[in-house]
């Protein structure tokens, strides 16, 4: 009696505990399977797509690209936030399916910098993975690996107040400069954080890479032991990861300069110090990231409204709030036109216009082929 | 006393000194209060930040603007759904660890063959990393295919970490245990189970809310296992570390302080609970005496 | 005669829905951890070949072994403060406060922030030890200091600050337990036989807390080389110890790496329990002497 008095209680818990069974249709009516950054899965974007189509959107949140990436293999996810050559390389792993551009009416108002690579016929292509080159799966351009849906061109963010810089204008190599040693805070993440070294070095004559995107193991071997050293000196007050870190760190005037995103510089402005976003010297950092749709969906229809809703205008104009580029030109219609003119035209804005900075990119964000070993390397310097 | 060096102390006596280690210690003590509750404090001041504050001093005025932030919902930040689950998750927890602790404390009682092994495997729980159990049993569910989820993967390895708790609680419990309580009822008739409900459950009582408490709070916190067994919905501990990642604002601050007052209110709860029966068993126990 | 018959087939099948719990959540898990660990080529796939190379690659990087070795070295140094800090406060609350009630409070109050989130604990932590926070605008209040002192924050004296203020009441807990069995009436008897205060605590006291003294530092030493959070928060993304090494190739997807990393850090663990459990025997915890 006593065993039987046991295994009934021990059932009756289980019982408790089963897994609910859910039948897939149900759990995937009406919800959109998202990975995104912090910069796009916002509160007002997400909002307006639940609004506007009644789809729940869940968000999965992650810095990484290559953690994004590497969810669409462990979870379910629809639409994934990446860029042009994670999308390559995720479509070699074929985690993407092809996104079919005539199903996204807005396709032809794309900015030419994304559809053909440059801003302009005559200006720079810039080193690395640009996605106008990049993104396109076939000759007859109908199929892409991802959508793009806004872009900047990143330099570094300093506070006004403690640092001068002629004209706006500052070299990558400030980065290193020992006079902001210990007020100084680079992003984490293994290839970005590396690219951002490598340029601050090769602006201070340390490093002569021949492609800055995509270096050697001997480059990186250089670049970390660089690293390492300015660790050593106390050089790092932080490193950073989601943007509201960064803001956290240069609001409290913790660190005077940082290799900053847009948002940041905008947000710390507002909290009233003196934030700018300096012109680079040796060129911007271009980027440009847009949704993939995962080849395991299950939701395709949802999948193209999503991307149709980027495409619309409304994400762009909220975007372009916190000083993001929308690729497709139609978000006047919801933003403030002096806002207009402030983003796009460079009235009263760091480093001018969007043709300004189109004109100055020296590199685009790349996923080097060598990941691992900058990923292996990386890890060091943060042991170190 | 061979060995020890000649100091010379100066001449207090050893009742003098006793009160001196008393106020040493005691300073240490109070000291070390202030260092734990500190930060705390700090955190439930800040919480009361004005709309523009920051995470840091200054505060720029007080207002509970920021817990009103945290009653409002909204898709990126919204507290209520992973408090709800993790409540849930904890519940559940708290349950399969008293009904599998009280019966793997009784199998040891039973000296089966091969509990020195069992005891071990039970320890594992405590001894094994959460990041290494939680990364292993993803990637066993990804072999499985088995999808990850808050009420299924994440339950089953939270129950992994709170057992052993639970588990070495009711051992000491049954280890202080007096057998002879129970040898009286089964001379007197009873069936073995029910001399167990009826005289050995009542008195252990307590060794039982001690390991629900443990099981509730461990799984409440747990965060470690949680990350990588998961789904798309999180816990409250997931939810905050997600928040971290993104915009640090006195808001996650609001979310400390309402956890505190919440578990400053259930431990209180318990504890005067615990007392009572605590009383009420030794008062038996001397009337029978 | 007790509820349960010893050597009887009651007592191992009560055992057995824990046990199976505990095999397949975590020894299956870690099992596959190891086996992971020893995969060759790129691929997740079960056909992967077996090698050593992950291993090879490990060992021959000197920062990591470096990383190993610092890790294991601030866990002892952590240890032997909280042990310290522990046993003080401790040997203060059971010896050298009378009053019941005082005695009582003054445990809850250290209970308590436990059953709080460890990761609330931790955040707290920053607005307390940054350049505008706290403790540096009460020593420039008090003068002791021109400028804010910035080594609080982002480096490991921050870390080994915020850990000592979560870890020691583990290390103090069980020592309390284990002082409170020490019965009055040896201290007296010793006493009168003419012992200095000192001596009766060195040979008296202190050998029979031991247990309780082990018990607490393993606790510490699991936690703390487990622990990540608070490196990772208030470390500011800038150090890495064993454990973020783990999530940070989890992060970079290298599962081989970091499965490497994470038996690596079992082992350590492992080593350190037996060698813990070689000194007490926690079967017999709170067993009657």
């Amino acid at each position: 009696m006593l065993i039987r008095r046991r295994l009934l209680a021990a059932a009756g818990a289980s019982v408790l505990a089963a897994p609910a069974i859910r039948s897939p249709a149900h759990a995937q009516a009406k919800q959109i399977n998202l990975a995104g950054a912090s910069y796009d899965m916002r509160e007002a974007i997400l909002g307006e797509f639940g609004k506007r189509t009644g789809i729940t959107p869940r968000p999965f949140v992650n810095p990484s690209t290559q953690v994004r990436v590497d969810r669409l293999r462990t979870a379910p996810v629809d639409c994934v936030l990446l860029d042009a050559p994670f999308a390559a390389y995720a479509n070699g792993e074929k985690l993407l399916q092809p996104i079919d551009v005539s199903r996204l009416p807005n396709w032809g108002k794309l900015n030419p910098l994304l559809k053909d690579g440059r801003a302009t016929p005559t200006a720079p292509l810039g080193y690395g993975a640009n996605p106008g080159r990049m993104m396109y799966l076939d000759e007859a351009r109908t199929k892409v690996s991802f959508a793009p849906m806004f872009f900047q061109m990143d330099s570094i963010g300093y506070n006004a107040s403690k640092i001068s810089a002629e004209n706006n204008t500052l070299s990558w190599g400030e980065l290193f400069n020992p006079k902001w040693r210990g007020k100084v805070a680079m992003f984490g993440i293994d290839w970005l954080g590396m690219l951002n070294a490598a340029m601050g070095m090769r602006a201070l004559g340390l490093l002569d890479p021949k492609d800055i995107s995509n270096m050697t193991e001997k480059e990186v071997d250089t670049v970390v032991a660089f690293l390492k050293e300015k660790k050593k000196e106390g050089h790092f007050r932080a490193m950073w990861k989601a943007y509201g870190e960064l803001v956290n760190l240069m609001a409290s005037e913790e660190v005077w300069i940082a290799d900053a995103w847009w948002p940041v510089v905008v947000e710390v402005a507002s909290k009233g110090i003196p934030m700018h976003y300096a012109v680079a010297k040796e060129g911007y950092r271009a980027w440009c990231n847009g949704y993939g749709i995962a080849a395991s969906t299950k939701n395709l229809d949802a999948c193209y409204e999503w991307l149709n809703y980027w495409m619309e205008g409304y994400p762009g104009a909220r975007q372009s709030e916190i000083g993001y580029f929308s690729t497709v030109n139609n978000y006047e219609k919801y933003l403030d036109p002096k806002l207009v003119k402030e983003v796009y035209g460079g009235e009263g804005r760091d480093g001018g216009s969007l043709a300004d900075r189109a004109e100055r990119v020296f590199v685009w964000n790349t996923r080097p082929k060598n990941l691992e070993y900058y990923t292996e390397k990386w890890n060091e310097f943060l042991a170190a | 006393m061979i060995g020890w060096p000649r100091i010379s102390w100066p001449r207090i006596s050893w009742k003098g000194r006793l009160s001196l280690t008393g106020w040493v210690l005691g300073a240490v003590t109070v000291i070390f209060l202030a260092y734990q509750w500190l930060p705390i404090f700090t955190l439930g001041l800040l919480s009361f930040s004005g709309p523009t504050g920051g995470t840091t001093f200054p505060m720029n005025g007080a207002s509970f603007h920021w817990y009103e932030e945290l009653w409002r919902a909204t898709v990126m930040n919204d507290f209520k759904p992973p408090l709800v689950r993790s409540s849930l998750l904890a519940l559940a927890c708290a349950a399969t660890t008293i009904v599998l602790s009280v019966m793997a404390a009784q199998a040891m009682r039973g000296q089966f063959r091969g509990n020195g092994w069992f005891f071990y495997l039970m320890l594992l729980g405590i001894m094994a990393p959460g990041i290494l159990v939680g990364f292993g049993f993803a990637i066993m569910m990804r072999l499985m295919g088995v999808e990850l989820s808050w009420d299924t993967t994440t339950f089953l390895v939270q129950v992994s970490w709170t057992l052993p708790f639970g588990f070495l609680t009711m051992l000491a419990v049954f280890n202080r245990f007096d057998k002879k309580v129970e040898e009286a009822a089964l001379t007197l008739g009873a069936s073995r189970l029910t001399a167990f409900r009826r005289i050995t459950l009542p008195l252990v009582l307590p060794g039982v809310i001690g390991a629900g408490l443990f099981g509730f709070s461990l799984s409440y916190d747990e965060y470690a296992r949680s990350m990588f067994t998961t789904g798309p919905d999180a816990t409250l501990p997931l939810a905050v570390m997600a928040q971290l990642d993104r915009q640090l604002t006195p808001e996650i601050y609001a979310v400390g302080t309402t956890t505190t007052i919440f578990s400053l209110i259930a431990v209180t709860l318990f504890t005067l609970a615990f007392w009572a029966m605590r009383r009420s068993t030794s008062l038996r126990k001397s009337s029978s005496a | 005669m007790s509820t349960i018959r010893v050597r009887s087939p009651a007592s191992y099948w009560l055992a057995v829905p824990a046990a199976a719990w505990m095999l397949g959540v975590v020894v299956v898990p870690i099992v596959l951890l190891v086996w992971v660990s020893f995969w060759g080529g790129r691929a997740f796939s079960t056909a992967s070949p077996l090698t050593f190379d992950n291993y090879a690659r490990f060992f021959a990087n000197q920062t990591y072994v470096t990383l190993a070795l610092s890790t294991i070295v601030h866990t002892a140094v952590l240890m032997l403060v909280t042990g310290v800090l522990g046993y003080c406060i401790a040997y203060f609350l059971v010896m050298k406060v009378k009053s019941p009630f005082w005695r009582s409070a003054l445990f809850l109050a250290f209970i308590i922030p436990f059953w709080t989130s460890t990761l609330i604990r931790a955040i707290a932590w920053v607005p307390f030890l940054g350049v505008n926070g706290v403790i540096n605008q009460t020593l420039m209040f008090v003068g002791a200091t021109q400028s804010p002192i910035e080594a609080f924050l982002y480096s490991r004296t921050g870390i080994t600050m915020a850990q000592v203020s979560l870890y020691t009441m583990m290390a103090a807990g069980p020592v309390v337990y284990m002082l409170n069995a020490v019965a009055p009436q040896w201290r007296e008897a010793a006493m009168t036989l003419k012992a200095t205060p000192i001596t009766v605590f060195w040979r008296i006291v202190f050998p029979l807390t031991l247990p309780g003294v082990v018990i607490g530092q393993v606790l510490v030493f699991l936690n703390v080389m487990s622990d990540f959070a608070t490196v990772a928060t208030i470390g500011g993304n800038k150090h890495a110890l064993l454990s973020n090494l783990v999530l940070l190739f989890y992060e970079g997807s290298q599962i081989r790496a970091a499965s490497v990393v994470a038996v690596l850090l079992m082992i350590c663990m492992l080593v350190g329990v037996v060698v813990a459990l070689r000194v007490v025997d926690i079967r017999r915890l709170g067993a009657e002497r």
